[in-house]
């Protein structure tokens, strides 16, 4: 359940780091920019942080499968992911995405796998 | 020009359905679109908003997905550095991914600073005015399809296809698979930690492969 006393605070306080990120050459010293192994490794940062968001949702299933109290079985473990749903088209998201460089392209297909998968 | 358009009116769209279906009355839904103006952002909190997660969860996170823009404040520092500063301002508030994308793609080259200007500002609005109708559509049109969690996992894999191409660089593979293990390790940790933590470690995976790979595979450009 949404907690409705936060809700209008929360979303004033993440617009407020939304300007704050998005102004940042405003405040940043000028020219900064991250350079060496600290830029390789912050470069990395934006992309894997949205991964991470999704991981929980995409590897649930997998993770109930190996948790399982009478063990891990392959076969019912993949029907279930298939059914799910959820990792496969994670997965096309991402290799469609980092393939063809385009976000749009990566959407549809994984909304396409999604939808074969949950509703056919 | 088209395609990119294109994808605002359906991220905007996903957006304002995945607002709804997560739990927002209309009211809330349309505050959040025009008081965050973050797509990305709206879509990555919405799970968290549902399940009731702590406000610095939920306020790292929202952080950490937009610290893209930090990494782009170099390049828009040097073109607008002798502008005003409150007109900076306005240039940086507005900006999101596709007058970013565009810009970069089409808006700096042989322009003055004047010109580069007027092209973000007229971009700025062009977008936020598509934003916020295709919002507007997810929201009123989210009445009429059956609610299921099926449409949060849809705005999800929106966030992910934002992330997806930016991740063709050496040690990508690497970086992800380490970020995917450690939050589903850490998934039992408040929301926010576990995604600063898989992602710094991820970040690290990045980091090593990035310098075993990099000769192989295409030079780095950030």
């Amino acid at each position: 359940m949404i907690d409705q006393t936060l809700l209008w605070p929360l979303m004033f306080g993440m617009s407020a780091i939304t300007i704050m990120t998005r102004t940042a050459f405003l405040w940043l010293p000028e020219h900064w920019q991250p350079r060496g192994h600290a830029g390789v490794a912050l470069s990395f940062v934006p992309a894997l942080a949205l991964v991470a968001i999704v991981s929980p949702g995409a590897l649930g299933t997998l993770r109930e499968s190996l948790l399982a109290p009478d063990g891990f079985q392959v076969g019912p473990a993949l029907a279930q992911i298939a059914q799910d749903g959820r990792l496969p088209s994670a997965l096309v998201v991402l290799v469609v995405g980092a393939w063809r460089r385009n976000a749009m392209q990566a959407l549809v297909a994984g909304v396409l796998v999604f939808g074969a998968l949950r509703w056919i | 020009m088209a395609a990119p358009l294109l994808g605002i009116v359906i991220w905007g769209t996903v957006t304002g359905l995945a607002m709804i279906q997560a739990g927002l009355d209309r009211a809330q839904a349309v505050g959040m679109s025009l008081i965050m103006y973050a797509g990305s952002a709206q879509l990555a909190v919405l799970p968290l908003l549902a399940a009731g997660a702590a406000p610095v969860s939920i306020l790292l996170t929202a952080f950490l997905v937009n610290l893209r823009f930090v990494m782009a404040s170099a390049v828009l520092a040097r073109d607008f550095r002798s502008l005003p500063r409150i007109r900076r301002f306005v240039i940086g508030v507005f900006t999101v991914e596709a007058t970013l994308a565009g810009y970069l793609m089409r808006g700096r080259d042989g322009r003055t600073q004047a010109q580069r200007e007027q092209f973000k500002l007229g971009a700025n609005l062009a977008i936020w005015l598509l934003w916020q109708g295709a919002t507007l559509i997810g929201i009123f049109g989210a009445g009429v399809v059956p609610t299921s969690s099926d449409w949060m996992w849809i705005g999800q894999l929106a966030v992910l296809a934002i992330g997806a191409p930016l991740l063709r660089v050496a040690g990508s593979t690497g970086a992800v698979t380490v970020t995917a293990v450690v939050s589903i390790l850490s998934i039992d940790l408040p929301a926010g930690v576990g995604l600063a933590l898989s992602t710094f470690c991820g970040a690290g995976a990045g980091l090593i492969g990035h310098y075993l790979f990099a000769n192989r595979n295409q030079p780095h450009h950030d």
